[in-house]
């Protein structure tokens, strides 16, 4: 299988805070790849990075074996290509649900108004939020908004989606529905990467689980590997901690 | 008991004088109401628009970026720098006196503009200032997460102002911008001092012939009460208008499950 996304080296930093250390992982057409770690260990901004909401200091982000950090790229286009799903959703305010889909398909793609507005219904009904076309997004519970966020970044036609934490900011109850949605797009083959405390999810989903500590990928192996025999001693201990703290 | 009865016929005899003033002048009164009203409308409209652009122009310069070439941040500076004093010289000084230089100065005898496209000119130059650092802070006001949301779906920065962050600053800000509006009603007057004749102006010609200054000001007072008032009701009903879109949210549907995947 051909490799979408190769990261080589890839350095961040915030002032003088180097966040991400010399990152160093690759992506396949289809694979479902979690990344876990404890707060502050550069989650988050790894995905940043991927569709350019960060610029990386330093390395190289091929994306289809083209580098996307070096100048010339188109980064708005390259966007559409690498979705990205919020934890804080970020639904447009001054939109309704349904404009919120179309808004990116028309100005960004070009697309006309009925083939924006057919992809929208498509894609809503898909995250079953049909029903819900023509309400105000700032009307929506959280579990609505997070689905209308995925049907947003699925019209655009992304080939690969990044999700950070989609669901953390969700009521428990809200959390089951949104996890049903991925693991969806993940069963039709949508690349993705998420960031998750979802152990459950990343356990049944994954093809591979990336554990991040501390600025570096301190182990990544396939959910087996990693949540049966964890090699690294920071790993287990993350494990364990996240064990004795979740219910 | 005599001293109350000597104002109370001196007073109804002022009212009436009022009045009589009122009849006799009042085309000169309508004619200033529609000279006052227009001037404080395209000033504010126009205002709006300078506000915009140099509001947005303002908020985007002014946060630096870590990801920005070194040249990038220096053309931000200087481009913030040339805004900020166009914010400062006009929200610095009274419009009055923006008012008497520029049109004895330029507009007058350089570009022989007449007092009415003059105190349009000044006032929405002057409005314009105040409305920028309205909508700068109206777009700062607007949740960072709408920005990225319009940044990952692939649009630039211009859509995501024109499309996202305008219309929720705009919004945002409304009240601001109808209080311009208000203010503009009111403090159109010191552009009398460029021969323009709204309310004030009109008030002064007739205490001119009437040798009374008591009654053509007491009749503009109430007009410009009478403005303000009905044009801050109208505000209000629009922002009302604004928060209560209209939206067909289904009441019968519940939160749908995932059972309703079926793709
Ligand atoms: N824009 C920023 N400016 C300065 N520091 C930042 C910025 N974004 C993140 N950081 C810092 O970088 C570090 C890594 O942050 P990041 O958000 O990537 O962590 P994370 O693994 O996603 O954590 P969490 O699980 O809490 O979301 C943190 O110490 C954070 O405070
Ligand atoms: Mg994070």
């Amino acid at each position: 299988m051909a490799n979408i996304i190769k990261i080589h080296h890839l350095h961040k930093s915030f002032g003088q805070l180097e966040v991400l250390k010399n990152i160093d992982f690759h992506v396949e057409q289809g694979e479902v790849i979690t990344i876990i770690g404890s707060s502050g260990s550069g989650k988050s901004t790894l995905l940043r990075c991927i569709n350019l909401l960060e610029m990386p200091d330093g390395g190289e982000i091929l994306y289809h074996d083209q580098d996307i950090l070096k100048n010339g790229i188109n980064i708005n286009e390259h966007r559409t290509h690498v979705g990205m799903v919020f934890q804080s959703f970020n639904l447009f305010n001054n939109k309704n649900v349904l404009e919120n889909c179309m808004i990116g398909q028309m100005k960004v793609l070009k697309r006309s108004k009925q083939e924006a507005e057919e992809k929208a219904m498509y894609y809503l009904e898909k995250v079953g939020m049909k029903e819900f076309a023509h309400a105000g997004s700032m009307q929506l519970s959280g579990g609505q908004k997070q689905r209308v966020a995925i049907a947003r970044a699925l019209c655009m036609d992304p080939e690969v989606l990044l999700f950070d934490e989609p669901t953390s900011a969700l009521d428990p109850e809200m959390v089951g529905g949104i996890l049903d949605v991925m693991k969806q797009l993940a069963s039709e083959g949508l690349t993705m990467i998420v960031v998750t405390h979802e152990m459950a999810f990343a356990k049944e989903v994954s093809s591979r689980v990336i554990f991040m500590d501390q600025g570096v990928i301190a182990e990544e192996g396939t959910p087996q590997e990693l949540f049966e025999k964890p090699k690294q001693a920071r790993t287990k201990e993350f494990l364990h901690r996240y064990r004795s703290t979740s219910v | 008991m005599g001293l109350h009865l000597i104002i109370a016929a001196n007073s109804t005899n002022f009212l009436t004088n009022t009045w009589n003033v009122f009849t006799r002048y009042h085309v000169m009164f309508l004619n200033a109401i529609k000279s006052t009203l227009l001037v404080a409308f395209v000033g504010t409209i126009v205002g709006l628009l300078i506000g915009l652009i140099i509001g947005g122009v303002r908020a985007v310069t002014s946060n630096q970026e870590h990801n920005q070439k070194t040249s990038a941040k220096i053309i931000n500076k200087i481009i913030y720098a040339i805004t900020s004093i166009y914010v400062e010289v006009f929200r610095g000084t009274p419009m009055m006196v923006q008012a008497m230089f520029l049109y004895y100065t330029f507009f007058a005898p350089v570009f022989k503009w007449s007092p009415l496209a003059s105190a349009m000119v000044i006032i929405s130059i002057n409005t314009g200032a105040y409305m920028a650092e309205i909508m700068r802070s109206g777009i700062q006001s607007v949740d960072k997460g709408q920005v990225e949301g319009a940044r990952s779906i692939g649009m630039n920065n211009f859509q995501t102002m024109r499309y996202i962050v305008l219309p929720q600053a705009i919004k945002n800000s409304f009240p601001s911008i109808g209080n311009e509006f208000v203010v503009n009603i009111k403090d159109s007057c010191v552009l009398n001092c460029i021969t323009f004749s709204e309310l004030f102006f009109a008030a002064k010609s007739v205490q001119g012939s009437i040798f009374s200054y008591a009654e053509p000001f007491l009749i503009v007072g109430i007009l410009y009460l009478i403005l303000t008032f009905i044009t801050s009701r109208i505000l209000g009903l629009i922002e009302k208008r604004m928060n209560h879109r209209k939206s067909s949210y289904p009441s019968s549907v519940t939160t749908p499950n995932s059972s309703v995947m079926k793709g």
